[in-house]
């Protein structure tokens, strides 16, 4: 019986060591990532600053209310505080963590209506900024292929370097690779390739802790194929507010910028 | 009013305005607005058929469960003739799962695109449709909405106080045309008395709305008023056709659903015993009222591809018991209707420059409107528009009588 016990404890010892010794995968990592606590909920103001090749900038202040359900259903809220010509325009949509569409619905002041909008191809360009919807929300690893590619120091902080290449072949980038901070799972710095070139890439000048989650405040997306950016920086940052259940609605998307 | 005293009065009103707005607190106020001039430029002899400058202000004033919002607007056009109006002028209430919007208000239903089917509550201002926005087509109507929400679902009344009614070409507009059905007859067409204020001619609503992922469906009936008057009878001795409006009721339903990637649109609206003019030509004419039922259907899909958006859209209309004496707006009224709209629009520069076209078409005698566009934000909130205004087909048609009056439009938007 204490034989038994000696080799029993030394199967689970070697197993155990073994687990450690198994280096982290590039899934891993990636999952970890989407994983992240972000809250149950966050509001945010967002200013866009979209500037084109010759220099010149436009601004959009924007209100943004997000949720995610168990499920990781992600109900999002957005309205324009301006510019003017836009401002109180609303967008609904509900984005899903399997392959389905998102559903949109778009609040036109103008209009007075509440109108369904068909779903935009995930690479479009969002605002006409330089961000795309899928930069926008949270986008599901298994839509790619990961490959940790090894480690390397910015700022002080060790990062993983983790090459992505999308499982569904698109017209704006064939890979990407993507810096992530060593234990925190948030990423620094985020290139996208295209043919062997670096079409875009995104970077991070801040971020900060709130309620122990990490928000990124202030990044930089740099077209380098048209020689544009659009930088984003972010105030008011909360989480786990307490949201009307009802805010996900047409009744909010008439109603404005008013929780 | 002469001018003077009507100059004086919109400055008055305007004054007023600007002093409520600049003693209120400012953080419970939103001030914004559009200062747009515009003009067209007829293609048969380049004329300018059409100048206007215009103000459309709103005026938001919020409190803890109330709002309060002002839409005045103000224009000048090629006369120099000055027109104020408060387009709306209402406050909002917001209960715990109830809403309640009391004033002149524009109401919005349906899941139509540019044709007014089961959006049919407000009436439409007519009077320069051509060149207008879409949204600037309906007017308000005083009346209390409550609105009260249970899940998913919404459900609706509205009481509207007193008719109003449509607005048409003026005679000296640049696209007025005499009613057809009158040619070749000495007679002229009296203006229909406005019902009278009470309890009894006012109008009601009800709606049932639910919003879901999978549709939106909404589900509207009410008893209404005809939004364009009719004629019902001529004195023969001096040739003057009276013309009232008349009541109806309709129900009517509207759904739209995500399909794939694209969005299927359906509108239906019955309206019963809705009445219609019969007109048997003679000297004089004889002049009577028919009520008829009329159903109505739009199908409709919207698609992004390419970066192209296309919204597409077929409406049918069907009389029934239908006859050849009937008039409607003017014209021999159809049995059977059909029409189709093509939105198509692009946008370039880094969202900067938006080309579209929208076209509408007559099928029945077939005619055809084409709108091409371009827009141009010049700086953030600051745009200008060109767009081409063509007619073309059977001028029996509502575009295609345009045949010789197509335009050309530029306009500067300024929004603050």
């Amino acid at each position: 019986m204490k034989a038994k016990r000696i080799i029993g404890g030394l199967i689970l010892l070697i197993a155990t060591t073994s687990l450690y010794a198994v280096p982290i995968t590039g899934e891993q990592i990636m999952q970890n990532v989407y994983d992240r606590d972000t809250g149950n909920n966050m509001q945010a103001n967002l200013r866009m600053e979209i500037m084109n090749s010759r220099g010149q900038v436009r601004e959009r202040d924007i209100i943004q209310v997000s949720q995610e359900d168990q499920d990781g259903i992600e109900k999002k809220l957005m309205f324009f505080l301006s510019p003017a010509d836009v401002k109180d325009t609303g967008f609904l949509s509900i984005s899903y963590p399997d392959d389905r569409d998102d559903d949109q619905w778009i609040y036109l002041p103008a209009l007075r209506r509440v109108k369904r909008i068909a779903a935009k191809n995930q690479n479009d360009s969002f605002m006409g900024s330089d961000f795309t919807y899928d930069d926008m929300g949270t986008r599901n690893p298994n839509k790619d292929v990961h490959t940790l590619l090894g480690t390397t120091m910015i700022d002080g902080q060790e990062c993983y370097i983790v090459e992505s290449i999308p499982k569904v072949s698109n017209k704006e980038f064939d890979r990407t690779v993507t810096y992530i901070v060593k234990d925190q799972w948030y990423g620094l710095n985020k290139e996208y390739h295209y043919k062997g070139e670096m079409v875009r890439e995104l970077t991070i000048n801040s971020l900060e802790s709130i309620n122990g989650i990490y928000v990124i405040n202030d990044m930089v997306m740099e077209n380098h194929d048209k020689g544009t950016q659009t930088r984003i920086t972010m105030s008011d940052v909360s989480f786990d507010n307490d949201l009307d259940s009802g805010i996900f609605t047409d009744r909010q998307l008439k109603m404005g910028p008013r929780f | 009013m002469t001018t003077k005293n009507r100059k004086r009065t919109i400055l008055s009103v305007l004054l007023t305005l600007a002093v409520t707005v600049i003693t209120l607190p400012a953080s419970d106020i939103s001030f914004t607005g559009l200062s747009q001039t515009r003009l067209a430029l007829a293609f048969e002899d380049a004329a300018i058929p059409y100048y206007e400058q215009k103000l459309d202000m709103h005026i938001d004033i919020y409190k803890h469960m109330s709002h309060l919002f002002i839409q005045p607007y103000l224009s000048v056009d090629q006369d120099e003739d000055i027109e104020f109006a408060m387009r709306e002028l209402y406050a909002d209430f917001y209960l715990d799962a109830m809403d309640i919007r009391v004033g002149k208000q524009i109401i919005a239903t349906g899941q139509a695109d540019g044709l007014y089917l089961t959006n049919m509550i407000s009436p439409l201002n007519m009077s320069d449709f051509l060149l207008s926005e879409t949204h600037e087509l309906q007017m308000g109507v005083p009346a209390v909405k409550a609105s009260y929400y249970y899940d998913a679902f919404t459900f609706t009344a509205l009481w509207i106080s007193h008719f109003v009614p449509a607005e048409t070409f003026s005679s000296d507009s640049y696209w007025f045309n005499s009613p057809t059905f009158l040619s070749g007859g000495s007679v002229n067409m009296a203006d229909p008395e406005t019902p009278e204020l009470s309890i009894e001619n006012s109008e009601v609503f009800g709606k049932a709305s639910y919003f879901g992922a999978l549709a939106t469906v909404e589900v509207l009936g009410g008893y209404t008023w005809t939004d364009t008057p009719y004629a019902f009878s001529i004195d023969t001795g001096t040739g003057t056709i009276t013309t009232e409006y008349g009541r109806y009721g309709v129900l009517g339903a509207a759904v739209s659903a995500p399909v794939s990637s694209a969005v299927l649109r359906t509108e239906i609206l019955a309206s019963f015993d809705k009445p219609f003019a019969s007109v048997v030509p003679g000297t004089p004419p004889s002049v009577s009222v028919e009520e008829h039922s009329v159903i109505d259907g739009i199908l409709g899909i919207d698609i992004d591809l390419a970066g192209f958006s296309l919204s597409a859209q077929y409406r049918g209309t069907y009389m029934t018991d239908h006859n050849e004496t009937l008039i409607t707006d003017g014209k021999p009224a159809k049995e059977y209707a059909q029409l189709a709209t093509l939105n198509i629009q692009k946008s370039f520069l880094d969202d900067t420059l938006t080309a579209g076209i929208f076209t509408i078409v007559e099928f029945d005698e077939f005619n055809i409107l084409v709108r091409p566009s371009v827009t141009y934000i010049i700086e953030d909130a600051v745009e200008i528009e060109a767009e081409l205004i063509l007619f073309a087909g059977d001028d029996e048609g509502t575009y295609g009588v345009y045949n010789d009056r197509s335009v050309t439009s530029l306009s500067l938007n300024y929004y603050f």
